[in-house]
């Protein structure tokens, strides 16, 4: 059994010059230094990524320890293919977990605010991001395939309509009439207070 | 579109049970998820201070779980034994992702925390009757007084696993593509689909795995004893059981005590052929029975059986023709001295 004492955060020469197949190939015989080197290139990425889908930078580190951490220990276990979106996937899933551990806290906050006077501001704002993100989530599930491609290209890409128009092969008006119905899902999905916030987004 | 609906498409998404279309969607959703908000932006020296602390994290919860062969066994001991049983599951290639994650969990708080959503929970029970416990997958677990068991909020794409401590009866959803995984400190019980027993006391006592129906294969977690006697797996089948023996690290399989009745039989007899009644008791209770044809061809009997157990049965049987049974690992050994043509 390897340990990971041995190792460091420390840039090791040698690793530094492996390429991530190579890494994982080790990672897979014990090799903490490997581990390491996995880190070393990763970690950052993978914070910045945690980080912008949670927005706590607290949950963000924490995800990120807790990613490794599993990486290493199941380092017999697991078929990596590409490292990167191998631990991108990884985030993305325990983000959903996160997600949804915190709409069911939600969900209860809901139920006690009926009963207590909340006095703790930044828990609502908490709340109203993940409803938003919920919201987001069923908005798009309302939305037909096209509308939601059209809508992805302008928020994602912050591509125009001619520009999503030449990419799809749409006319403009066709596009424009996605965006319109796009927004128009949102707006039923997000209701009044965020209302506002998207019109911000829109202008 | 209710919460419920949604949590319940991103359950789904992340155990891969979505249809295309909805993956298409949950995937769009989570690019498009924060990309209003600003980068995470680290000054040079904080972003060393935090890529060390972050680094200083993940040894300490690497190390707190590694199995460590060589350093003896004081990672099993005390508090510490289901970090073991899970750094163990790992050992032997089990996904055991929630687990090895969630060690300082803080305890079970009024409201659901972020660490309970996806990670295990332990159902103890403290009461003096057996309590039935629902897992997500549809298979019913009753552990006895005193028992613990421990399970997660939803299974492992690969496996299902849960930890006992004490004993539970187990009645498993079948799913071929998914083994269940009970696991103990000393065995690993693996099945498809199907019922049985765990005693797994702690100390030395033997453990115990005993079917009902179906089967289930039983593997020792340590290295077997270098015994002829001691076996890496046993397979195990209705009214057999395996026994563990803790302190001589042997696996052996044996007849239950009490065997039960498995399908739909008559035992009322009228000057019937005995290797008719054997024959009967075979099939009632899956178990071979082993006898001298030859000899017992001239027997018959006039029995009503329909109240006595297995072994009552075979005691009635055996005091009406002057026989005598004994019980092998698998099945059972009629003998008799025979009777004389009529």
């Amino acid at each position: 059994m390897s340990s990971l004492s041995s190792s460091s955060p420390k840039h090791h020469q040698l690793y530094a010059a492996w390429t991530d197949e190579e890494l994982v190939r080790a990672l897979h015989q014990d090799d903490s230094l490997a581990f390491a080197e996995i880190y070393e290139r990763y970690w950052e990425l993978l914070l910045g990524t945690a980080y912008r889908k949670l927005s706590s930078r607290e949950m963000a580190e924490e995800l990120v320890q807790d990613l490794f951490a599993a990486l290493w220990l199941k380092r017999h276990t697991q078929e990596i293919q590409t490292l990167k979106s191998y631990l991108l996937k990884a985030v993305k899933y325990r983000v959903i977990d996160v997600l949804k551990a915190r709409l069911t806290q939600t969900a209860y906050l809901e139920h006690t605010r009926l009963h207590t006077t909340p006095e703790d501001h930044s828990t609502e704002e908490t709340v109203a991001a993940d409803d938003l993100s919920l919201a987001l989530l069923a908005s798009l599930m309302t939305m037909p395939e096209h509308t939601r491609e059209v809508f992805r290209l302008s928020r994602l890409e912050h591509q125009s309509v001619p520009e999503i128009a030449v990419r799809l092969n749409l006319s403009r008006k066709t596009v424009e009439y996605h965006l319109t119905r796009a927004l128009k899902a949102l707006r039923v999905s997000l209701r009044d207070f965020l209302t506002v916030v998207m019109l911000g987004l829109w202008s | 579109m209710n919460q419920a609906y949604l949590l319940h498409l991103l359950q789904r998404y992340q155990q891969g049970e979505c249809t295309p279309e909805e993956a298409r969607v949950v995937e769009q959703w989570y690019e498009l998820l924060g990309h209003e908000q600003p980068p995470l932006m680290l000054a040079a020296t904080e972003r060393e201070q935090l890529r060390a602390l972050l680094w200083q994290n993940i040894e300490a919860q690497t190390q707190q779980l590694a199995v460590s062969p060589s350093a003896g066994r004081p990672w099993y001991a005390g508090a510490a034994r289901w970090a073991a049983a899970a750094a163990l599951a790992l050992g032997l290639g089990v996904g055991a992702q929630q687990i090895l994650t969630r060690q300082s969990a803080p305890p079970v708080a009024v409201k659901p925390s972020v660490h309970q959503a996806s990670g295990w929970r332990t159902y103890v029970n403290a009461t003096t009757q057996p309590q039935t416990v629902r897992l997500t997958d549809g298979s019913m677990v009753q552990v006895s007084p005193q028992g613990q068991l421990k399970y997660p909020a939803r299974f492992a794409t690969q496996h299902r696993t849960v930890y006992l401590k004490g004993e539970a009866f187990f009645t498993i959803a079948h799913d071929k593509a998914h083994p269940f995984r009970v696991y103990t400190q000393e065995v690993v019980t693996t099945v498809l689909g199907t019922s049985f027993l765990v005693r797994a006391p702690e100390g030395t006592a033997p453990v115990v795995v005993k079917v009902r129906t179906g089967r289930v294969q039983v593997n020792p977690l340590r290295e077997p004893a270098a015994t002829p006697a001691a076996r890496r797996s046993i397979v195990v089948l209705p009214n057999q059981q395996a026994v563990y023996l803790p302190a001589r690290h042997e696996l052996q399989r044996e007849l239950v005590a009490q065997p039960v009745q498995l399908a739909a039989q008559s035992f009322v007899f009228d000057d019937r052929p005995v290797a008719e009644v054997l024959d009967a008791l075979q099939k009632a209770y899956g178990i071979a029975i082993e006898y001298d044809s030859k000899a017992l061809r001239n027997c018959t009997v006039t029995l009503n059986l329909q109240n006595e157990s297995l072994y009552g049965k075979l005691d009635v049987l055996s005091k009406a023709l002057g026989a005598s049974y004994t019980a092998s690992e698998t099945h059972l050994i009629f003998r008799s001295p025979g009777c004389a043509a009529r």
